[in-house]
């Protein structure tokens, strides 16, 4: 652990997943990329983008104008909006279903398509295809959400080349939001090589069936990403609108909840309120699993995107973190019921990723935390005044929905309907 | 007319491929293994896998890398540049997987050595690079690990008028990692050295760059690094810009 460098900005280790590189000065790659979003001209993006776009748009207005990837979370409101109302783009939605659904994530995805208007395509993939994949990469390398990534990053680029949509937008770059791993004057496109490096974490879904495992090609064939001779053909590009608009996941989020009726949510281990409110496994034992495996978690990243935006301190972030991190994830009976397994068969399997360097045997079997926020600071001392200061409507976003009406949680299965 | 190439580059530091932007600045990208599986399923002439750490780490070469990007059963020829000092760094690599290597310190640091692995694998396995600088008309060799300027001894000039090395990697440090261009005016300060064929790279990004480029008679091939990354399928993109030059044509790739 002594090995980790920090940034001395953020609260980022250069053992980061994505990648991360640290100068000099001692900054890391993502806040120097940060730094730009004060810097650009900010509008001159603007007009870029609007001639970037301009020659997807339909001349019948009888096809659809580019794509949309959503979901009742994210950044999908602000993605819609972006396109409809300021870039006059008339937009295929289309949406995976991700299995972990929550009733709030159901209420903001209807809420999406008629306040916006939009027409909107489901991909549904077997319930037992998805289990099979699913308790797959969970043994393999300790991933719930394999499926979630895939599907959702490839049934955009299927349905392009399938409808002959070229254009598909995308809200912001992970990669440069989190690590800088590009300038936003790259102007980089989504390609099949980040998607399986850093979304799939080296795994497509080819490279899931050998003859050790359980998968045939007829349990993934859905992840296929298309043909490159296809996607040239029709000239399929992802473009990401974090390139052209000063991307700040909060403030946008606000802007949704006021414009649009956007709902959020509490979360045990975080303090944001308007990410992933669609699912009952993202921030809860998906968040735990990279605390494993990473030795720190998404109120890192939460804490992290703040500090740089300016409305938290370091020390606000560290405290931040470690008020948080180490909060049982929830929900872990309804995932052992779904997937058929049992809680201490679960328990297991997420020890089996405790990664040693974050994790510290104490007695035999248990291990204690050792992660990034063990070592941000010496004498580091609890901040007198209030965290969220910065984050004046932090409050008044939060707790305006609860996940499940009436408390009783269960994955929301897509088109049921009433029972 | 044999056919000019287009080779993909992969800058590599502390084990993870990164975009390099002049020599000072890097941007993580990820596995170099997946980054150059990617080039090859793209069509790139050639793969250059460059480590740019492992001579001041004084680690020698990353034959793990080589050795896993060879299993992973890439078509394209591969050249590797990093931490080679000796005849037996170049036999391990080859060995490992490398189809030709690209040296730089080892000109400066024991240009005899170059003499060994040529007689021994032959001048075609052999590319020296040559990082380069043209500031207000002023040109020198740059040695990027000191940051400071050197001159092409007797020795090395005797060697490279040899053949010895059977290309040059000249690389324009200045425009290093950025979309500026290549400077073409380096180029004509090279001429009267009568180099080995040149590959050029350092700001080859836009097509108009490429076109005057492979348009030069000492031109064999143009290396292209942290622009490939940007967006996809990038090389059919840029063999359909350039397809007027004398380049092999659009790859079909899987």
């Amino acid at each position: 652990m002594n090995q980790i460098k920090f940034c001395k900005r953020c609260l980022y280790g250069d053992t980061h997943p994505l990648g991360l590189t640290i100068d000099t000065e001692g900054v890391c790659s993502g806040c120097r990329i940060h730094e730009e979003k004060d810097s650009l001209d900010w509008n001159y993006r603007w007009s870029k983008l609007e001639g970037l776009v301009s020659q997807y748009k339909s001349n019948t207005g009888k096809n659809y104008d580019c794509i949309i990837p959503v979901s009742g979370a994210g950044d999908s409101y602000y993605i819609v909006y972006l396109a409809k109302f300021k870039l006059g783009l008339n937009p295929l939605l289309v949406t995976y279903n991700k299995y972990f659904n929550t009733e709030l994530g159901i209420r903001n995805l209807t809420n999406l398509r008629t306040k916006f208007d939009c027409d909107i395509l489901f991909q549904n993939v077997n319930p037992l295809s998805v289990k099979k994949i699913t308790r797959e990469t969970f043994q393999r390398f300790g991933s719930i959400y394999w499926h979630c990534i895939a599907g959702q990053t490839v049934f955009p680029v299927q349905v392009a080349v399938k409808y002959k949509i070229p254009l598909i937008l995308w809200g912001a770059h992970q990669g440069i939001e989190q690590t800088g791993m590009f300038s936003h004057e790259h102007e980089v496109e989504m390609t099949r090589r980040y998607r399986k490096n850093h979304d799939l974490m080296g795994y497509e879904a080819e490279d899931l069936i050998s003859p050790f495992s359980n998968l045939s090609e007829g349990d993934v064939w859905q992840y296929f990403y298309p043909q490159f001779r296809d996607i040239d053909s029709i000239g399929v590009r992802g473009v990401y609108l974090g390139n052209y608009v000063r991307w700040d996941p909060l403030g946008q989020h606000e802007l949704m909840v006021d414009k649009f009726n956007y709902k959020t949510t509490k979360f045990n281990r975080t303090f944001d309120v308007a990410d992933y409110v669609d699912c009952y496994n993202y921030i809860n034992l998906h968040d735990y699993l990279k605390l494993s495996k990473h030795g720190y978690s998404k109120i890192t990243d939460h804490a992290t995107r703040e500090i740089r935006h300016g409305r938290i301190t370091r020390e606000h972030g560290i405290h931040l973190v470690r008020s948080y991190e180490l909060h049982n994830p929830k929900h872990l009976e309804l995932f052992c019921d779904w997937l058929n397994i049992d809680r201490q068969g679960l328990d297991f399997m997420i020890k089996q990723f405790q990664n040693n360097n974050f994790w510290t045997e104490k007695n035999l079997g248990e291990k204690i935390f050792n992660g990034w926020s063990k070592y941000y600071l010496d004498n580091f001392k609890i901040p007198n005044d209030d965290v969220f200061l910065g984050l004046p409507n932090l409050r008044s976003l939060d707790s305006n929905m609860q996940i499940s009406k009436n408390g009783q949680e269960k994955y929301i299965t897509f088109g049921r309907g009433l029972t | 007319m044999a056919l000019k190439r287009i080779i993909g580059v992969v800058t590599v530091k502390g084990g993870m491929a990164v975009q390099s932007i002049g020599f000072n600045k890097y941007l993580p990208l990820g596995d170099p293994v997946i980054l150059v599986e990617n080039l090859d399923k793209w069509g790139a002439d050639e793969i250059l896998l460059q480590c740019i750490d492992r001579t001041i780490l004084g680690v020698g070469p990353d034959y793990d890398l080589i050795s896993k990007i060879a299993r992973s059963g890439i078509a394209t020829p591969l050249i590797y540049g990093g931490g080679i000092s000796s005849v037996d760094c170049a036999a391990k690599a080859f060995a490992c997987g490398a189809d030709r290597l690209v040296v730089e310190s080892m000109i400066r640091d024991a240009p005899k050595r170059l003499i060994d692995i040529a007689s021994r694998f032959g001048s075609q396995s052999l590319i020296a690079s040559f990082p380069v600088t043209l500031v207000n008309g002023i040109f020198s060799y740059f040695d990027y690990l000191s940051r400071s300027p050197f001159e092409l001894s007797q020795e090395i000039l005797e060697i490279l008028k040899n053949r010895i090395v059977s290309e040059v990697l000249l690389i324009d440090s200045m425009n290093e990692g950025r979309i500026n261009g290549f400077d073409l005016g380096i180029l004509n300060k090279v001429r009267e050295l009568q180099l080995p064929p040149i590959l050029a790279f350092g700001g080859v990004t836009e097509p108009d760059c490429m076109i005057s480029l492979l348009k030069h008679p000492d031109i064999a091939g143009i290396a292209i690094g942290n622009s490939l990354n940007y967006r996809e399928s990038s090389i059919s993109h840029i063999r359909e810009a350039l397809n007027q030059m004398p380049i092999r044509s659009r790859y079909e790739s899987n």
